[in-house]
């Protein structure tokens, strides 16, 4: 039996050396563009299948995806860099560290304010006149709720934006849930900076000042919105698994043992096939002082020093276009930057789409402005999220933990 | 006497208690990765959990496969992990052999060497190795993955002292019949090292399975792409794609069970041999 298997194995092994070893081999005028890009859900599918079809039309480029968990997106570009090897594209969410090995698109287009001109107001693409990428996708933070959970309670969401919750409203009607509705926890929070910020925001603080030259987040608006973070944790609304831990958010939420979940846009088409033992949907985010969303998104970006740059830079332009544009994003449950894209006819979720919309219209400009600022809040993003799991802990002080943070911000301004 | 036996029936039960115990511990995640692998992505995360789910199919074994050229990247991992196996087996077993049989001058400094970048984790090689790998054109190539694992200071290391152990008589003996230098190692002290060889294949191609952190660095392409960075890239920035995760690795684990049960004689005899010559 054992020689059997041995020789069954033999051979296949030794028939997969041979296809290992068959290199591929390719045309010299053939122009290959790798992209290094990352999936959340089937935008990876989608972008492949335009790229098949500006293959089909540029005989002479071949598009391939250098795919990467997300985790590692950030390592994998400067580890490509450093080896000379840098990709012709790739899609990012954070151009901090890289602004100077991007190419400047406007060079190598033809109608460069045209470009511009094609994008709306959202994320944020030309730095001191430099085209460094495309807004590729939007997104903004919002609320999805357990709806079963919440019809089981007897607690009606907000269903227009003369109901939307005070934050007190809020916490009571998740405590009411947990009570009478079948679940654990009454919210999980997506463990990131960049979602704290909402409330930070809701609670009418801010990072910075007004022209983002100092620190505007030793005030009394932060002290709320930590204050209330806090809270929510400490009356284990939040379960403290997601900050203190490692627990995802999603999982918990999927599980049907959580009333709420803070995260985005995104996580529509996640929960589309996801979750099916209970119902779900979006509602609008509470307001403190004022209502605030955060968005969000991706962009698309070529690399220097490729030799494919002007290749790269066609191929992002043609992808920006309107029509190619509005299949990325509507397959993929997408907001989007282009303009005439704005009400795109969602095959799922039209619903929540508009909630989301209506959370970011009623934003102010300053949650786009500063997260804008990439470099900014690259730089102190992680600091900023575990500062603030120190607090959870009870290692420091509210007070403590927003004097060291105002300190931080004001020396990575002055860097 | 009675006393005696239920005296020892009671050990018996205890000791066979705890390990079985012991055994369930390691054995649970195992078994819930290939259960959960058969569920539905609605019921993965279902609260109280279940087995199997409500209709346990392979859905998601056939979306992961139509998603991802997962043939090939088991036919990659499958090259990289032979190729670098054999090779280490080669150049190391001979290596140990002559710092174990053969007197030169430098021989005990040499060794030394060896020994002293077993001190040095691969984190701090792992930029100089990456620089050699790109001038020599190995980057986004499989011989990228193969040649940096080729010598192993560990297996000359093994290798050595499992020579160290078998009388220079064979080879006396050998000499005297008229075998050559090379002769003597491929026919009789290579045979002899089966258990050492055993384990060291094991555990090469085990590592060379399992690498993440090298392929990363080095290869590109999704053409080259080996199981465990397909694996990683179900992992986006929300969400992770556990349906095909799961399957996926219940299928990268056959090969090395494979290899295991092969060879799992040899590697249990060759371990207590090391321990009692080591």
């Amino acid at each position: 039996m054992k020689k059997i298997m041995a020789i069954c194995l033999m051979g296949v092994l030794a028939m997969a050396s041979l296809t290992g070893c068959g290199g591929a081999g390719g045309k010299k005028d053939i122009k290959t563009l790798d992209v290094v890009w990352f999936s959340d859900a089937g935008e990876g599918e989608t972008f492949m299948s335009l790229a098949d079809e500006y293959m089909k039309q540029h005989p002479d480029i071949k598009i391939e995806l250098v795919e990467v968990p997300y985790s590692d997106l950030d390592n994998k570009l400067k580890n490509m860099i450093n080896g000379n090897e840098a990709p012709a594209l790739a899609r990012m969410t954070n151009l901090g560290p890289f602004q100077s090995q991007l190419v400047d698109l406007g060079q190598y287009l033809d109608d460069k304010n045209g470009f511009i001109d094609n994008f709306g107001s959202g994320l944020r693409f030309v730095y001191d006149d430099k085209i460094l990428g495309a807004p590729l996708d939007l997104g903004s933070n919002g609320v999805i709720y357990n709806k079963t959970a919440f019809d089981k309670a007897g607690v009606a969401v907000p269903s227009s934006e003369d109901e939307i919750w005070t934050w007190d409203q809020w916490k009571e009607a998740m405590k009411t849930v947990m009570e009478k509705g079948g679940v654990k926890y009454g919210l999980v929070y997506d463990f990131t900076a960049q979602r704290f910020t909402t409330l930070l925001y809701e609670a009418g603080g801010s990072l910075l000042n007004e022209d983002m030259t100092a620190s505007n987040f030793d005030t009394d608006a932060t002290r709320r919105a930590v204050t209330f973070f806090k809270e929510l944790h400490d009356e284990e609304i939040i379960p403290s698994s997601v900050w203190l831990g490692s627990e995802n958010p999603n999982n918990l939420f999927r599980s049907g043992q959580v009333a709420m979940h803070i995260g985005g846009t995104w996580l529509v088409s996640n929960y589309k096939d996801e979750i099916t033992d209970f119902e779900w949907g979006v509602t609008y985010l509470p307001k403190e002082a004022q209502r605030s969303t955060v968005p969000g998104g991706k962009w698309l970006c070529a690399f220097q020093n490729t030799g494919v740059e002007k290749e790269a830079a066609q191929f992002i332009q043609w992808i920006s276009e309107k029509e190619n544009n509005a299949r990325y994003s509507r397959e993929n449950n997408f907001l989007s930057q282009v303009k005439g894209n704005e009400d795109l006819d969602y095959a799922y979720g039209k619903e929540f789409f508009n909630v989301f919309s209506q959370d970011l219209a009623a934003t102010g400009p300053v949650p786009g402005r500063e997260w804008g600022y990439q470099a900014f809040t690259g730089a102190i993003s992680t600091d900023l999220r575990d500062g603030l799991s120190d607090v959870l802990a009870e290692k420091i002080t509210v007070d403590e933990f927003i004097e060291k943070m105002d300190q931080l911000i004001n020396d990575t301004l002055n860097d | 006497m009675g006393n005696k036996r239920k005296k020892q029936a009671g050990t018996k039960a205890v000791t066979y208690g705890a390990m079985g115990l012991l055994a369930a511990i390691f054995l649970i995640p195992v078994l819930w990765v290939i259960c959960s692998s058969f569920k539905a992505p609605g019921e993965l995360f279902s609260w109280p959990p279940s087995l199997f789910g409500r209709q346990p199919s392979l859905n998601n074994y056939i979306l992961a496969m139509e998603k991802g050229d997962f043939g090939r990247y088991f036919a990659n991992t499958v090259f990289v992990s032979v190729m670098a196996t054999v090779f280490t087996i080669c150049l190391n077993v001979m290596a140990g052999y002559v710092f174990a049989k053969y007197k030169f001058a430098g021989d005990s400094f040499l060794f030394a060497m060896v020994l002293a970048t077993l001190m040095v984790p691969l984190e701090v090689i792992m930029i100089p190795v990456f620089k050699v790998i790109v001038s020599t054109h190995l980057y986004n190539r499989l011989w990228g993955l193969i040649v940096p694992a080729m010598s192993s200071p560990t297996a000359v290391f093994l290798a050595r002292q499992y020579y160290i152990g078998i009388p220079d008589d064979y080879m006396e003996a050998a000499r005297i019949d008229g075998a050559s230098e090379f002769g003597i190692f491929t026919r009789i002290m290579l045979p002899l090292a089966k258990p050492v060889v055993s384990v060291l294949f094991i555990f090469s191609f085990m590592w060379r399975w399992n690498d993440y952190l090298w392929p990363k660095l080095v290869i590109n392409s999704k053409a080259k792409y080996t199981i465990q960075l397909a694996l990683a890239n179900y992992s986006g920035e929300y969400s992770v794609d556990w349906n095909s995760l799961l399957a996926m690795s219940v299928i990268s684990m056959i090969p090395v069970l494979l290899v295991f049960i092969i060879l799992q004689d040899q590697i249990m005899g060759g371990l207590t041999a090391g321990g009692v010559k080591g």
